[in-house]
């Protein structure tokens, strides 16, 4: 569904990517986690077609998408819950929810795709006339959340969704997720709670500096959750990470195997 | 007997500059409309606003006196150059200039403003130039208070413009994006709202409403001079200031009170005070009320969803 091909991204002197590849199918959950700065936000704003790579190539539905405007992006389904929500705090929650439907061409103040996605979000039902700044973090999310919803999207591009909320709320952001894994969305997610994001993934990508360091099946991932830590800068305390009780000595094995070819692979990007 | 007489006569003097300056006023309200709009949407003044309205007006009074065009044609020359006019100023001082260069969008406003004011006058040389009267003349008499017909139409047509830009705002798509780019261009973005697009939108709708105001006035006075730029960029940047930067109501509340200080003074103080106790007032009020009569408030309530969200 989604091809990502030796994407670079750069902020002037500042390169956020240095050749990232990966690849969704479609009614895949696929997670990218690294550490903050890896380039995990910028990968996500070029597939959104928020920022300009300055080189490589986006593919979506075998269509080339590459350097297009956010708007031919949402046109074509894919859409960005971006991170720190951005959530229009002086427009009311249903005016929220009507932006998230903007690009739509059957786009109007149109009740029945706000009721839809409301079932899901019955908290954000009993306040819709609110001003969005009134609601709480979870609830900004939520709506965040929901308003990506409203696009259609045939790919969700969720970035950071758990920011800054508390366990409780980022438990029932999860659970929400989930919900949308159930009803057939594709969904990309970058987040930093490693362990929840991956129980929830079919798939991951961890990054660092830009480049991709491992990929793999979310499981397999996680049974490297070590290795995940190394790449978020306790590279140092590789031995102590992996206690003797807590994996096999095969396990360990192929862990500081991998981990010596990944940190190999990341020093090379490094010095290019 | 006597003295109640003279009271009474004071009165009516009192309550009759009011009305005048409600209806002058609701002009000035329609031009701080115009910068209010662009100020919210890219956090930018358009210096130019004002010499963009008189350039069009320059067009408007050229046809009328070389093609003695009729007055409903100088009304849509005028409207129509100054939406020429705000385009270009579009593209060149705003468009073209990053959205986070304020200055130098403010900067090369003001230097556009010089070259419209050339334009203008290589068109029209001299100093002052009639323009055409109003479709209406006349006058209304409402018990010992009369009221011209000029003005009524101007009130009429600011209150059926002002109804037309809240519906426009608040009832269609385009009113919502153009809500979303104010609060923020960025997160607009998310939505697949293209913020130029929005933007250069936003300047056609302001140089409708600058043409409109602009005829109004002039319609009323009859006359034309290249400095009715600068009047237009004082009268409406006081008014919008006054009212609250960003706020519509404020801008209509703002152009109402400059209008009524500007008559009363004139009639009690002369003409020579009218445009001093405009810059009193403007001054007073950010003394004690810096974020204008209704700007405070609405500041504080994006300050407060800006930090919540």
């Amino acid at each position: 569904m989604l091809e990502v091909h030796d994407l670079h991204v750069r902020y002037g002197e500042i390169a956020a990517t240095n050749g990232i590849s990966l690849n969704v199918s479609n009614g895949e959950i696929v997670a990218v986690t690294g550490a903050n700065g890896a380039g995990k936000s910028s990968t996500l704003n070029a597939v959104a077609g928020i920022v300009l790579p300055t080189s490589g190539s986006i593919r979506f539905d075998g269509q080339e998408m590459t350097a297009r405007p956010s708007h031919e992006c949402i046109r074509r389904g894919i859409v960005q819950v971006p991170e720190g929500r951005k959530i229009f705090g002086t427009l009311t929650v249903l005016e929220n929810l009507q932006l998230g439907a903007y690009r739509l061409s059957s786009f109007q103040i149109d009740s029945a795709g706000i009721d839809e996605v409301l079932e899901q979000f019955p908290i954000l039902a009993d306040r819709l006339h609110e001003p969005a700044s009134c609601l709480s973090g979870g609830q900004a999310q939520m709506l965040a959340l929901a308003r990506g919803l409203m696009a259609q999207p045939k790919l969700l591009l969720l970035d950071e969704p758990t920011l800054g909320l508390s366990p409780i709320a980022a438990d029932d952001v999860f659970d929400l997720i989930r919900g949308l894994r159930e009803i057939g969305l594709t969904i990309l997610i970058v987040e930093q709670n490693v362990h929840q994001t991956l129980a929830l993934a079919d798939r991951a990508y961890v990054i660092e500096g830009g480049c991709v360091v491992l990929e793999g099946d979310a499981c397999d991932v996680a049974g490297a959750s070590g290795l995940t830590s190394a790449y978020l800068g306790m590279a140092d305390q590789s031995e102590r990470i992996w206690p003797s009780g807590r994996s096999s000595p095969e396990e360990q094995e192929i862990i500081k195997t991998r981990t010596a070819e990944n940190r190999d692979i990341f020093q090379n990007g490094n010095r290019r | 007997m006597a003295i109640e007489r003279e009271l009474f006569a004071k009165m009516v003097d009192f309550v009759q500059n009011c009305i005048d300056g409600i209806m002058i006023g609701a002009a000035y309200g329609l031009l701080a409309i115009g910068f209010t709009i662009i100020f919210g949407v890219m956090r930018r003044l358009n210096l130019s606003f004002g010499p963009s309205i008189m350039l069009g007006a320059f067009f408007g009074t050229w046809a009328f006196l070389t093609l003695n065009a009729a007055p409903w044609m100088v009304l849509a020359i005028t409207i129509a150059g100054t939406v020429i006019t705000g385009i270009y100023v579009e593209r060149l001082c705003f468009w073209a200039i990053r959205r986070d260069a304020t200055i130098a969008s403010m900067v090369s406003s003001f230097a556009i403003w010089m070259q419209l004011d050339e334009v203008a006058i290589l068109m029209l040389p001299g100093r002052t130039y009639p323009f055409p009267e109003m479709f209406v003349s006349g006058g209304l008499n409402f018990g010992p208070f009369f009221v011209r017909a000029e003005h009524l139409v101007t009130l009429l047509v600011t209150i059926l413009m002002v109804v037309g830009i809240r519906l426009l705002l608040y009832r269609t798509t385009f009113g919502l994006a153009l809500r979303a780019v104010s609060e923020s261009s960025d997160a607009a973005k998310y939505m697949g709202i293209n913020p130029s697009r929005i933007t250069f939108l936003a300047f056609i709708l302001v140089s409708l409403i600058g043409g409109v105001a602009g005829y109004l006035l002039l319609a009323t006075d009859q006359q034309v001079t290249p400095y009715f730029g600068l009047w237009v960029t004082f009268k409406g940047l006081i008014a919008m200031m006054l009212g609250g930067m960003g706020s519509i109501p404020g801008a209509i509340i703002g152009g109402l009170v400059l209008g009524i200080i500007e008559t009363q003074t004139q009639w009690y103080l002369g003409n020579a005070f009218k445009d001093m106790s405009a810059y009193v007032v403007l001054f007073l009020a950010l003394v004690l009320r810096p974020g204008g009569l209704l700007g405070q408030g609405i500041a504080e309530r994006q300050d407060l969803a800006f930090r919540r969200v």
